[in-house]
C-alpha cells in the first residue's frame, strides 16, 4: 500500500499508468452514462407530484455529491502537499479546482431550473444553496489565487492553505438540510445515503448516472493532471523521450555530429 | 419511447420541456468543456515543444556549419 502510494507520487509512473487506464475508464464511463441517462430520461415513471420535471434530479444529485467529493479530494491533496511536499499531490489539486467548479455550477444550475416550477423560485438564500454557492466561490478563488502568483511554489502553498481552510464548508453543505430548516429537501432517494424512500426502478438509474459521472470526473482530473505533468517535467529526459518517440520528428538531435 | 407514447411526447416532458432540456443541455456543455479544454491545452503544449526542439536543432546545425567553415579556412 505504502509502496503503491510512493509510486503514485512519481509523475512518470502516474503518467504511464493513467495512460494505460484511460481507454478502460472511458469505455466504462460511456456505458454507465448512456444506460443511466436513457433509463432516467425515458423509462422511469413520472413523479406523482413533480411530473416529468423530477428527471433533472438524475443529474443534479450526482453532480452535487461529486462536486463535494472533489472539494474533499482537493483538500486532501493540499494536505499531502503541505505535509509531505509531494509535488504530484499539488498537480492533482490544481486539476481539481476547475473540474470541481464546473460540477458545482452544474449542481446549482440544474437545481435552479428544477426549482422554478417546483418551488416557484430559482434561488433562495437557504443554508444548502448558500453553502453550495460558497463552494463555487472557493473553487474559483483557489484558481484565481494560483494564477496571481508568479512563483509556482508560492502559489501552490497558498492554494493548499485556502483549500484546507475552505474544507469546513463541505460538511456544512451536507448537513445543512438537517441542521437548519431549509427549503431544500433532505437527502433524496437518489443519493447513496437514502434508498428506502423509493422503489429501485426510480433510484437505480441515478446510480448508473452517479457512477458514470464519477468516472467522467476521474477522466477530467486525469486529463488535466497529465497536462500538468508534461508541462512541469518538460525538461526531464523521460518527457523528452516520450515526445520524440510519439510525436516528434527529431530524427536525431545529434544529426551531423557523427 | 419507454414511458412516453411518442417521441414528441418524450420531447414535451409533460410540459416541463424547457426545464428538463435546459438542465440536460447544460450538463452536456459541462461534459464537453471538461474534455475539450485539457485536450486543447495538450495540443498547444505539444506544438510549442516541437517548435522549440526544431529551433534548437536549426541553431545547432548553423553552429556546426560555421565551425566547419572556420576549420576550412584554417587549413
Amino acid at each position: 500500500m505504502w509502496q503503491w502510494l510512493f509510486k503514485l507520487s512519481s509523475p512518470k509512473w502516474f503518467y504511464t499508468i493513467s495512460g494505460q487506464l484511460m481507454p478502460w475508464l472511458i469505455a466504462i464511463t460511456s456505458i454507465l452514462l448512456v444506460i443511466g441517462l436513457v433509463w432516467g430520461l425515458a423509462f422511469t415513471p413520472p413523479d406523482y407530484q413533480m411530473g416529468e420535471n423530477y428527471r433533472i434530479a438524475y443529474i443534479h444529485v450526482p453532480a452535487a455529491s461529486i462536486a463535494m467529493g472533489c472539494y474533499y479530494m482537493m483538500a486532501g491533496m493540499a494536505a499531502a502537499f503541505l505535509i509531505w511536499r509531494i509535488k504530484m499531490a499539488d498537480m492533482v489539486a490544481k486539476a481539481c479546482a476547475p473540474v470541481g467548479m464546473t460540477f458545482t455550477a452544474l449542481a446549482l444550475f440544474t437545481g435552479s431550473v428544477w426549482g422554478i416550477p417546483t418551488w416557484g423560485t430559482w434561488w433562495i438564500w437557504d443554508a444548502r444553496l448558500t453553502s453550495t454557492l460558497i463552494m463555487l466561490f472557493l473553487f474559483i478563488g483557489v484558481m484565481a489565487l494560483r494564477s496571481a502568483y508568479d512563483s509556482e511554489a508560492a502559489g501552490a502553498k497558498a492554494c493548499a492553505v485556502l483549500s484546507l481552510v475552505g474544507v469546513v464548508n463541505v460538511p456544512i453543505i451536507k448537513y445543512s438540510v438537517e441542521w437548519w430548516n431549509t427549503l431544500h429537501q433532505g437527502a433524496s432517494s437518489l443519493s447513496l445515503s437514502n434508498t428506502s424512500a423509493n422503489p429501485p426502478e426510480i433510484w437505480l438509474p441515478a446510480f448508473f448516472v452517479g457512477f458514470g459521472l464519477f468516472g467522467f470526473y476521474l477522466i477530467a482530473i486525469i486529463l488535466r493532471t497529465r497536462n500538468e505533468i508534461l508541462i512541469r517535467e518538460r525538461r526531464t529526459e523521460w518527457v523528452d523521450e516520450l515526445l520524440s518517440t510519439n510525436f516528434g520528428n527529431n530524427i536525431s538531435t545529434n544529426e551531423g555530429l557523427g | 419511447m419507454g414511458r412516453f407514447d411518442s417521441f414528441s411526447d418524450f420531447l414535451a416532458m409533460g410540459g416541463y420541456a424547457s426545464y428538463v432540456w435546459s438542465a440536460y443541455a447544460f450538463f452536456v456543455v459541462i461534459l464537453v468543456f471538461n474534455i475539450w479544454q485539457p485536450v486543447l491545452a495538450r495540443k498547444k503544449f505539444l506544438k510549442q515543444q516541437l517548435r522549440r526542439e526544431q529551433v534548437q536543432r536549426e541553431r545547432m546545425q548553423a553552429r556546426q556549419k560555421q565551425e566547419g567553415r572556420i576549420n576550412d579556412n584554417a587549413s
